[in-house]
């Protein structure tokens, strides 16, 4: 006679417990998330897909807005401070490819788990699960820019260097502040819904106080500040910079410093957030 | 982990804050103030109620009740997928749930072969495997070619026949089902059924929730909620007439007034219970635990153990223990103390009394405070048992105690067991060496103190031995407040005796398991035997 299969056992922490228990809760659910990602893997791959449902050129709609826009911004550059188009493209598309990834995750991060909405109330999904699933589709977006910048490259000829490996470094600090953000800004915008709107107006500002389209210089040591305010300044020069072969010994933080600051700061708040939050979730999405 | 399906709620509360617009809204915070809204103030709504359930293999449950009764948010905290607000939800084995309108948790962009590839992945299926199903779900659902449909296109119907046929095609351990997703049109209705019936047979766990008439053709035991308590649960039949009854009679009115219907035991037919509430009696010998054991059993929906983990059987069957010189025998920082008060003492349908009962009491006494094993029992309880209740029984008189104790010891006649009049006590005058007096104050302080401040909080209450001296009625009426029951009148307080001849040392727990086992035979008592071999793990 063999036993019979073991069943999991699953202890479900209530909302008000002990902070033990809330840490302890919030690390299982990250590992359960881990465990079991197969099916937020695939969901994000079937969103990106979804979103382009039944045109001829899917998800390369994404590359080839992002062309059309790069295009577009590059002659507003050159047109506003004149120079030369055959840099002001790669500078430009570079920018807007990195600030993209930036405020989608931001954007993703208010959205996580308000349009999660049934899922959420009906399904023992980790929450965790659901932040990752957003970054991953926000990596999958920037794969498809990731085809601009390979033809950025081929067009204007800009010469590999060892130097990019910080740029990749830059992207995975980028990504995991991410992660951080939706961490502590999802219950933030379900709790809240006024946050979303909010969030989504201030991107929409921020795209125009970072440099994607000018530069840092463009503003003169007086209004200097107005760039170095703006973190995403220093996420989208980290990755930047590497590339084209920029340095700015003006800013008051080197950019991948910064840029690494805001993924632990980020990461840290969201853990806090998150694992003290945590089991509210559902009842502020639904309630 | 464990070898059944087993779901247990115990004291689940589930209060949702009316987060109005203006709550919700940032503008209102920034105006009145961060953080000066206190808690208090806040408006909630308890959709669940302080409420315990156990379901078992062979569960076929029928939640029924009004709109509004707490029915949806049972089932999503039975399925894991609600944290209760408070309360202990502990679920061994794999969930399937049906739950939300008609396409929750499907994707809309995605066609129905897609998605019954989704739905499998989310549940842990391989799509390997789900492909080998389409076909049979295809078939069962109706939908057949439109299965490649996007379901967009798909009816509400189309989507419940969808969802259900997925589900069910996972032969699922545990289904927990809202109404109506099995109830698309009349041919679709009896397959579901008859599959719903299969699930019976198969021994597993079938929760659904349903407006009434139809419990019956698929469940034993009916639930009745209403605004968060359960009114009854037992004999499906009867559950369920006694409620359309009272809805006949009182409408579906339920938003907050209006009459409430009053709880009614029904007969227990299936393995769907509403346990015990889980009853500590603490304190320390002689101090008045016997008395109030006494007071509380006169109550007919309480049941005292004595003190279950004594060798002695007279302490253990009986109302009454006294401090024993040994040491405790079995091991308080294990969790099998636990555990075999789960199983033994409150998880069970009917206790030893052979009637369900709302609360179930032991004493544990806190001889050895100071050890740090025994408090890690306290903690064990304390965490293990959220809706527990802990009453401290004790004498302010640290004297009438010492005095008690040694006119006891030397009488050899601990307590009166008899009827009749009291057996007259003699002892010769005894004086006691102030040292250990002082010593013994310091203990029960001690004890009480530990007590006192670590049980502290709802679900604690303390009584004192010289109130229920003096006022015996008006301390039993505020207990059975305390544990939410109704009055009973106090006609009599039965003494015991236990002499020096009671023989039945029990060693280790096998022997005490044993002998419970014996007990229930002897009681005609249907005992299933011990279902959890191991102490529960904790994740997730």
């Amino acid at each position: 006679m063999s036993a019979p299969p073991s069943l999991p056992t699953a202890v479900v922490t209530p909302v008000e417990s002990s902070l033990r228990a809330q840490v302890r809760a919030s690390g299982e659910d990250f590992a359960r998330a881990w465990k079991d990602r197969q099916p937020w893997l695939i969901a994000a791959v079937v969103a990106v897909g979804n979103r382009y449902r039944r045109t001829i050129l899917g998800p390369w709609w994404a590359t080839l807005t992002t062309l059309m826009f790069v295009f577009g911004l590059a002659l507003l550059r050159v047109g506003l401070r004149g120079g030369d188009l055959r840099e002001a493209i790669p500078y430009v598309g570079l920018g807007y490819i990195g600030f993209m990834l930036i405020s989608g995750g931001v954007l993703a991060g208010t959205s996580v788990y308000v349009s999660a909405g049934q899922q959420l109330a009906t399904s023992r999904q980790p929450y965790s699960a659901y932040v990752l699933r957003a970054n991953t589709q926000q990596v999958l977006d920037f794969f498809h820019d990731a085809v601009v910048i390979l033809i950025l490259v081929v067009l204007f000829a800009i010469p590999l260097s060892l130097m990019w490996g910080w740029s990749i470094v830059a992207l995975v600090l980028i990504v995991a502040s991410s992660v951080g953000v939706g961490l502590w800004l999802g219950p933030l915008a379900a709790r809240y819904r006024d946050v979303g709107p909010f969030v989504s107006a201030l991107m929409r500002l921020m795209f125009f106080l970072t440099p994607i389209f000018w530069s840092v210089d463009d503003l003169g040591s007086g209004r200097a500040w107005l760039a170095w305010f703006n973190p995403f300044t220093y996420q989208v020069l980290a990755f930047r910079d590497p590339i084209l072969g920029q340095v700015h010994p003006s800013a008051p933080i080197a950019p991948m410093t910064m840029a690494a600051i805001l993924a632990v700061g980020n990461l840290i708040l969201g853990l806090i957030v998150f694992t003290r939050y945590r089991a509210r979730i559902p009842y502020w999405v639904t309630g | 982990m464990s070898s059944q399906s087993r779901i247990e709620l115990q004291g689940v509360s589930v209060e949702y804050s009316l987060l109005t617009v203006a709550e919700q809204n940032l503008k209102r915070k920034v105006m009145t103030g961060l953080g000066r809204r206190r808690r208090g103030e806040v408006e909630t709504l308890a959709a669940l109620d302080q409420l315990s359930l156990l379901l078992r293999p062979g569960t076929r449950l029928g939640v029924i009740g009004p709109n509004g009764a707490g029915k949806s948010t049972l089932l999503r905290v039975l399925a894991g997928a609600l944290p209760p607000t408070r309360g202990r939800v502990q679920i061994d084995g794999k969930v399937f749930s049906l739950l939300g309108g008609a396409g929750a948790g499907l994707d809309y962009g995605l066609s129905g072969y897609e998605n019954v590839i989704m739905s499998g992945l989310l549940l842990g299926e391989s799509a390997a495997a789900m492909k080998e199903r389409a076909e049979e779900i295809a078939d069962f659902s109706g939908l057949g070619d439109r299965l490649s449909n996007p379901i967009s296109t798909y009816s509400s119907g189309m989507l419940a026949r969808l969802r259900f046929s997925i589900l069910t095609s996972l032969r699922p351990q545990i289904l927990i089902m809202d109404e109506g997703v099995a109830t698309a049109d009349k041919a679709f209705t009896e397959k579901a059924t008859a599959r719903l019936r299969e699930f019976r047979d198969s021994a597993e766990i079938l929760v659904m929730s349903a407006h009434g008439s139809t419990v019956q053709e698929w469940a034993d035991t009916a639930l009745w909620l209403d605004r968060g308590r359960i009114v009854a649960i037992g004999d499906a039949e009867m559950v369920t007439s006694r409620y359309l009854e009272w809805a006949g009679t009182h409408g579906a009115a339920v938003d907050g007034g209006g009459e409430r219907p009053v709880p009614f035991a029904a007969p227990s037919v299936g393995t769907a219970v509403q346990p015990a509430r889980p009853l500590f009696l603490l304190g320390s010998p002689r101090t008045g635990s016997t008395l109030l054991s006494t007071v509380l059993l006169q109550h007919p929906d309480i049941h005292m153990h004595g003190e279950v983990f004594h060798p002695e059987a007279s302490e253990r069957q009986a109302t009454h223990a006294l401090r024993n010189r040994a040491k405790s025998w079995f091991d308080p920082e294990s969790d099998d103390a636990v555990e075999f008060l789960d199983t033994w003492v409150f998880g069970m349908p009917q206790n030893n009394i052979g009637k369900p009962v709302s609360v179930v009491g032991v004493k544990v006494f806190g001889d050895h405070v100071g050890g740090t094993g025994t408090e890690k029992l306290f903690a064990r309880l304390r965490s293990h048992y959220p809706h527990g209740a802990f009453i401290h029984v004790r004498r302010r008189n640290y004297l009438d105690v010492l005095i008690s104790r040694e006119v006891a010891r030397r009488s050899r006649v601990w307590v009166d067991w008899s009827h009749e009049e009291p057996t007259s006590v003699s002892v010769d005058p005894f004086s006691i060496p102030v040292a250990e007096a002082r010593e013994f104050f310091s203990e029960m302080k001690r004890t009480d103190d530990f007590f006192a401040s670590y049980f502290a909080g709802p679900g604690y209450l303390a009584v004192d031995y010289e109130d229920m001296a003096s006022d015996l009625e008006g301390v039993a009426a505020s207990v059975f407040d305390f544990l939410g029951l109704g009055a009973c009148s106090i006609q009599e307080v039965t003494r015991k005796q236990v002499g020096d001849q009671q023989r039945s040392k029990i060693s280790n727990l096998t022997e005490l398991e044993d002998e419970y086992r014996r007990f229930c035979r002897r009681a005609g008592l249907p005992r299933q035997d011990k279902t959890r071999t191991n102490p529960p793990s904790v994740n997730a």
